[in-house]
C-alpha cells in the first residue's frame, strides 16, 4: 500500500458555521471527476454550507503523510461541496466539488477479501473535536456480517480495531491489492444496551475493537 | 407534463422520475414492505445500520417526519401559501417538463425550505405522492383542506 499520496486523496468533510468550519467526518476522492465519497450520516442529508477541507500544509503540496503534521497549525483551505447522491440504507453519500480531481482507485467489494486478510484505513480520527491529523491504520478483517438497515440486509465487515468519531467515511483498502473494499460507518453498539452516556464527550459503549465498514460494492450504483 | 399530470400518473411513471440508483433502492424497500408506499417512505426516513453508531456528522437537525413532508407537498401543489410560487411557475413555464424535471424541482424546492438535500427527498416525495392514490390535485387539496378544518 502506497501511503505517500493518501494526503491528496483523503480529506475531512466539514460545515461552515458562524464559529468557523466544524469538522464532521472523513471523505475521499472517487474514480469519477469531482466526486467525493463519504458516509451519509456524516452530512446528515444536509448540504448547506458543506465543505471539503484541506490542511494548508497538504494543499501546498510540500508534505505527504511521512512528515510531522503540526497539530498547532490550524490553517485550512476548503472547497464548497454539495450532495449529488445519497443512499441512507447503505449509509453512503457522493459529494460533488467544482474541481477536476479524480483517482484511479479500483472499487471492489467485501466479497474480494477474507476473514484474517490485512486491510488499511486512512482517516481523520477525532476531527469532530478539531484535531486534524490524517492517520493511517492497519488491521485485519475479523468477520463478515450482514447488518439490517430499513429492513434490508447489507454486507459489512468487522474490523478488529478501535476507531473514533471523525473516521466515518474513511476508505478501507485491501493491503494486498490496494483496491477499495469498504467504507467505515462506525462501531458496534448493542441495540438495547442503553448507551447514550457521555463521559467527557466519549460514549463508553464505543470503546472496543469492533468497527463496522460497509462493502464498497454499493458505491457502484452511485458513481 | 404539468404538475397535475404528474400527480395523477401511475406508480411506474412516478418512479421513473427518480435516478436509477434511487429506483433500485425504492424497489428494495417496496419488496421489504409488501408494496406499502407509506411504510417504504418511513423506512427511507429512518434508515440507519442496526447496532452501529455513526462516527461522524452533526446531529443538530430535528428528526423529519413523513407528515412534515406531506405538509410541504401540499404547500407546493395546492399553493396554500406563496412559499413555492416561483418553483410552481418554473414547472408551468417548461412545456417539455419530464417527470424527472418535476421531481427535481419539487425535491430541490422543498429540500431548500427544510434544509434537506433534494437527493434525499426525491424518493420520499415520489413514494408519498404514489401513496395518495391516482387523484387530481384539486381533489387532493380539497381533501386536505377538509381534513384540516375537521381537525380544528
Amino acid at each position: 500500500m502506497d501511503t505517500s499520496s493518501l494526503n491528496r486523496i483523503v480529506f475531512p468533510i466539514g460545515r461552515i458555521t458562524p464559529n468557523g468550519v466544524s469538522l464532521l467526518g472523513t471523505g475521499f476522492i472517487a474514480n469519477k471527476e469531482g466526486l467525493i465519497v463519504t458516509a451519509s450520516h456524516v452530512v446528515n442529508n444536509d448540504d448547506n454550507n458543506l465543505v471539503v477541507v484541506l490542511k494548508e500544509s497538504f494543499a501546498n503540496g510540500h508534505s505527504g503523510l511521512n512528515v510531522y503534521q503540526d497539530t498547532s497549525d490550524l490553517r485550512i483551505q476548503y472547497i464548497k461541496a454539495s450532495i449529488l447522491r445519497i443512499d441512507p440504507i447503505h449509509d453512503l453519500c457522493i459529494l460533488r466539488i467544482p474541481n477536476e480531481v479524480r483517482t484511479n482507485i479500483q472499487i471492489a467489494s467485501t466479497d474480494a477479501i477474507s476473514v484474517a486478510d490485512d486491510v488499511c484505513i486512512a482517516g481523520y480520527p477525532h476531527c469532530n473535536m478539531g484535531r486534524m491529523v490524517l492517520t493511517y491504520q492497519e488491521t485485519i478483517v475479523g468477520a463478515k456480517i450482514l447488518i439490517e438497515s430499513a429492513s434490508i440486509k447489507t454486507k459489512h465487515i468487522v474490523l478488529n480495531i478501535q476507531t473514533r468519531p471523525g473516521q466515518s467515511g474513511s476508505p478501507v483498502y485491501s493491503k494486498s491489492t490496494s483496491s477499495l473494499v469498504a467504507i467505515i460507518i462506525g462501531p458496534y453498539v448493542p441495540t438495547n444496551g442503553g448507551g447514550g452516556i457521555s463521559l467527557g464527550g466519549i460514549d463508553p459503549m464505543t470503546l472496543h475493537q469492533t468497527t463496522h465498514a460497509v462493502s464498497a460494492e454499493y458505491l457502484s450504483a452511485l458513481l | 407534463m404539468t404538475i397535475d399530470d404528474f400527480f395523477c400518473s401511475s406508480p411506474e411513471v412516478l418512479l421513473s422520475g427518480l435516478e436509477d440508483y434511487q429506483q433500485a433502492l425504492v424497489n428494495e424497500l417496496l419488496a421489504a414492505t409488501g408494496g406499502n408506499y407509506e411504510k417504504a417512505a418511513d423506512l427511507w426516513l429512518g434508515a440507519t445500520p442496526a447496532q452501529t453508531v455513526g462516527f461522524g456528522g452533526d446531529h443538530s437537525h430535528n428528526k423529519i417526519y413523513r407528515d412534515k413532508i406531506v405538509d410541504e407537498i401540499e404547500k407546493f401543489v395546492c399553493g396554500s401559501d406563496d412559499t413555492y410560487q416561483r418553483d410552481r411557475v418554473k414547472i408551468l413555464e417548461n412545456a417539455s417538463a419530464t417527470q424527472q424535471y418535476v421531481v427535481a424541482v419539487l425535491s430541490t424546492a422543498i429540500g431548500g425550505n427544510l434544509g434537506i438535500a433534494g437527493a434525499f427527498l426525491a424518493p420520499l416525495i415520489v413514494l408519498l405522492i404514489i401513496s395518495f392514490g391516482k387523484i387530481s390535485i384539486n381533489a387532493w387539496c380539497e381533501m386536505r383542506k377538509k381534513r384540516e378544518e375537521s381537525a380544528g
